[in-house]
């Protein structure tokens, strides 16, 4: 690290020590998904935003940084490590670069503020019942009635559909020519008449998913984004950011250091503890080596104009790895991952917990990681693109 | 595809596994599982009494003592059937564990639970892991002293499946030597209101109940002590290694006809998923990894029925092949379902819920792995 770049560590690490308190230390290290608890979420939104560093990847004159990409990885590091919750991603990371990117003016103006500031929380609309994995079969249809699209049809796995007031969606608007030519993309609020929701309760027992369900929503044209009949170009930039926006190196030192603790207080079979058990720690340092690995894929994919193939590369390795992580300190954890202690991952939870108190998030977590390879380009579609893509196999 | 683990079934055999088949699936279905799973903590589960009625909680037990002197097959018939159904009902810990330990007590103690178990009316729980040593076999800290009248019992349990409705809790205590011993561990019969004993009861991952007790100056009588020759407790962790082991294989059947069935349903790209080869072939490797289970669960169960000297070989190869099979195929389940199975409202989801925790129970892989090279080969 540049002296500069230790400068502004310091920096980001001061502000940590200063504005995370310990409530929303907490809410950062309970949790067992992407998510954090919601209103915490949204009170470290507004604490960066007032710094100045809620949507730092995007440009200056929209409320980012100039900063590096070493910065930014330093930002990111210290967060997640410094067990911030988890911003609420998809406005920050999802909508803000496509705004950025094909918004007109007026939608810029409109939205991206409100995004920076957290007034505005976005839920993606893409999959749909009958159109996961082949996405561009999706059927909602938005036909145009004057000055409004009239929308029908169903949008599911919404993640946090039931706490946010705006969706981005993909909706059909043609059925000429191939499926990926007629789909357009439109904002809607939340509250639009004929937008409703239902929860989906997760493995986990806990809300994350909604399905959410559009009979006759009557939607602005004037909230389409970019053309009519482009919405697949703009949904596939806007996938690259989904697939390569994320560090997953990040959530490895993270997983592993979670993985360490238990371990270390854990005993095996042989009456070693797991961290100094042979079978265990060799195991645990081959993870240790594919995360290595991956990390410098990441700095490779920063690195270069066109990362295009790497990011399928990081999103399967990083997915598959965290799997690996998160199974393994659930094995670590033995018998004591069987009690269910969903209470005790309320911030507010002021009891003991049952068991060590540095596992109750591994098995819920441990589940949830079998999602990583199912939302936002399943394995099986990543390794299609790969073949296809990358070693030109058709 | 399905085809018995166990094979050559006997008359009385037949009947149990189409008995045990009707009941489950007239009247165990996912919806009436959810209830049970979702019901309070202190409710004892309402298919209970029915187990009993059908004579099921008499089947481990000698006809001497009122049992049906069922051997390995009919517990393997059971328990595949319990998995594939996901039943949550604590025959394990009650009939399996708990029961069967007892039944090698004195006659007091058996007159004073067993009836009442076979009937339906008494629940049991095993006590034995401790802390954040669960993994280790023998490790057992909690000691037991001999007083004026018996015996007084001091130290914790962890994780005691069924801890909540059990009326008697039996558990692992030292009677000598350092707490890592294989030796010197006796079995005692606690009541769960005994003065001394607290504990945490608590709601499981996959639906059930278990408790952390605690147990400070509890006194028991002499009768308590059902064995103080660590073969028992040996030889219970194994018949519940063996029962669990063949739950899972009733569970991976379960999960992977359910995907079979969901990828030749479910259509993306104008035809069913089930007709991209990498899919299919992901399948396949599921029902070789179920297959090499069943195998080795019908060989174990031959080789207890025989009270062959390689058991306990076969059992920890069992264990073992049953943990990688599990994984396996619930990871592939899970995947081939997509977001549908990470959801609450399907049933696979929780199948790979149980068998995470099976997998956890009775040593783990690795302990499993090094007790099979320790044992003699065949």
């Amino acid at each position: 690290m540049s002296k500069d770049e230790l400068t502004f560590q310091a920096e980001v690490r001061q502000f940590i020590a200063e504005h995370l308190s310990p409530e929303l230390v907490r809410a950062g290290k309970n949790m067992t998904s992407v998510f954090a608890d919601y209103d915490c979420a949204l009170q470290w939104h507004k604490i960066l935003n007032a710094k100045g560093w809620a949507a730092p990847a995007w440009p200056v004159e929209y409320g980012g940084t100039d900063w590096t990409q070493n910065q930014h990885q330093i930002f990111q590091r210290e967060l997640k490590l410094g067990n911030a919750p988890a911003l609420m991603a998809l406005g920050i990371q999802m909508l803000g670069p496509i705004l950025i990117k094909y918004g007109t003016e007026q939608q810029k103006q409109e939205y991206l503020p409100r995004i920076r500031s957290g007034e505005d929380i976005w839920c993606q609309g893409y999959s749909e019942p009958g159109a996961g994995s082949d996405l561009a079969s999706l059927a909602t249809r938005a036909e145009r009635d004057g000055d409004h699209y009239v929308v029908n049809g169903s949008k599911i796995w919404t993640s946090f559909a039931h706490r946010a007031n705006k969706i981005f969606c993909l909706v059909r608007t043609s059925t000429e020519g191939r499926p990926q030519a007629g789909i357009s993309f439109l904002l809607a609020d939340m509250d639009t008449p004929g937008i409703s929701l239902s929860e989906i309760i997760g493995l986990d027992g806990t809300v994350e998913q909604c399905q959410v369900f559009f009979s006759d929503a009557r939607i602005p044209v004037a909230n389409l984004l970019g053309e009519e009949n482009q919405g697949w170009s703009v949904a596939k930039y806007l996938l690259e950011f989904e697939r390569g926006g994320h560090n997953y190196s990040i959530d490895h030192q993270k997983l592993l250091a979670k993985a360490r603790a238990i371990a270390g207080r854990q005993y095996a079979h042989n009456g070693v503890c797991y961290l100094d058990d042979a079978a265990f720690s060799d195991n645990l340092a081959a993870l240790e080596i594919d995360a290595m690995a991956l990390e410098f894929t990441e700095q490779r994919i920063k690195a270069s104009d066109a990362p295009g193939s790497l990011t399928s590369v990081a999103k399967l390795a990083g997915t598959e790895l965290s799997q690996k992580i998160s199974a393994l300190a659930s094995d670590a954890l033995g018998a004591h991952n069987a009690p269910l202690q969903r209470d005790a991952l309320e911030v507010d939870y002021a009891d003991e917990v049952i068991g060590p108190d540095n596992a109750i998030t591994t098995f819920a977590e441990y589940i949830n990681m079998r999602a990583a390879t199912i939302y936002g380009g399943s394995a099986e579609i990543q390794r299609n693109i790969i073949a296809r893509a990358v070693l030109g196999l058709k | 595809m399905e085809s018995s683990s166990t094979g050559n079934f006997n008359d009385e055999q037949q009947m149990l596994a189409d008995s045990v088949a009707k009941y489950l699936t007239e009247t165990y279905d996912f919806e009436t599982r959810r209830a049970v799973a979702n019901g309070d903590l202190l409710t004892p589960q309402p298919q209970w009494q029915q187990f009993a009625d059908m004579g099921w909680l008499t089947l481990p037990f000698n006809e001497r003592d009122g049992g049906f002197n069922g051997g390995p097959k009919e517990l393997a018939i059971l328990f595949e059937a319990f998995g594939e159904h996901l039943v949550l009902e604590p025959y394990l810990e009650t009939v399996v564990m708990a029961g069967t330990t007892i039944a090698n007590g004195q006659e007091p103690l058996k007159k004073r639970y067993l009836d009442g178990i076979m009937a339906g009316d008494i629940h049991a729980a095993f006590g034995h892991g401790e802390a954040e040593h669960s993994a280790e076999r023998y490790y057992v800290a909690t000691s037991a002293v001999q007083s004026a009248d018996g015996w007084r019992l001091n130290g914790a349990k962890s994780v005691v499946a069924n801890g909540p409705l059990a009326d008697v809790v039996v558990v692992s205590a030292r009677l000598s030597g350092d707490v890592r011993s294989p030796q010197g561990i006796g079995l005692f019969a606690v009541e769960r209101g005994a003065a001394g004993l607290t504990a945490r009861d608590y709601v499981t991952v996959d639906g059930r109940r278990a408790s952390e007790i605690i147990l400070d100056q509890v006194d028991v009588g002499a009768e308590a002590l059902i064995s103080s020759a660590s073969e028992l407790l040996d030889q219970t962790l194994d018949l519940g290694c063996f029962a669990v082991c063949a739950e899972a294989v009733g569970a991976m059947q379960a999960l992977l006809s359910a995907t079979v069935e969901y990828c030749q349903q479910r259509r993306q790209f104008g035809q069913p998923i089930g007709s991209f080869q990498a899919l299919q072939h992901r399948m396949v490797d599921m029902y070789i990894a179920l297959e090499l289970a069943r195998s080795l669960l019908g060989a174990t169960t031959d080789a207890l029925a025989n009270n062959s000297a390689h058991s306990q070989r076969l059992i920890s190869a069992l264990k073992y092949r049953v943990d990688q099979s599990a994984r396996a195929i619930s990871y592939g389940a899970l995947q081939l379902h997509g977001g549908i199975a990470m959801t609450d409202e399907l049933n696979v989801g929780h199948y790979f819920k149980r068998l995470a925790l099976i997998e956890k129970q009775f040593g783990s892989a690795q302990f499993h792995l090094q007790r099979f090279k320790q044992q003699p080969t065949i």
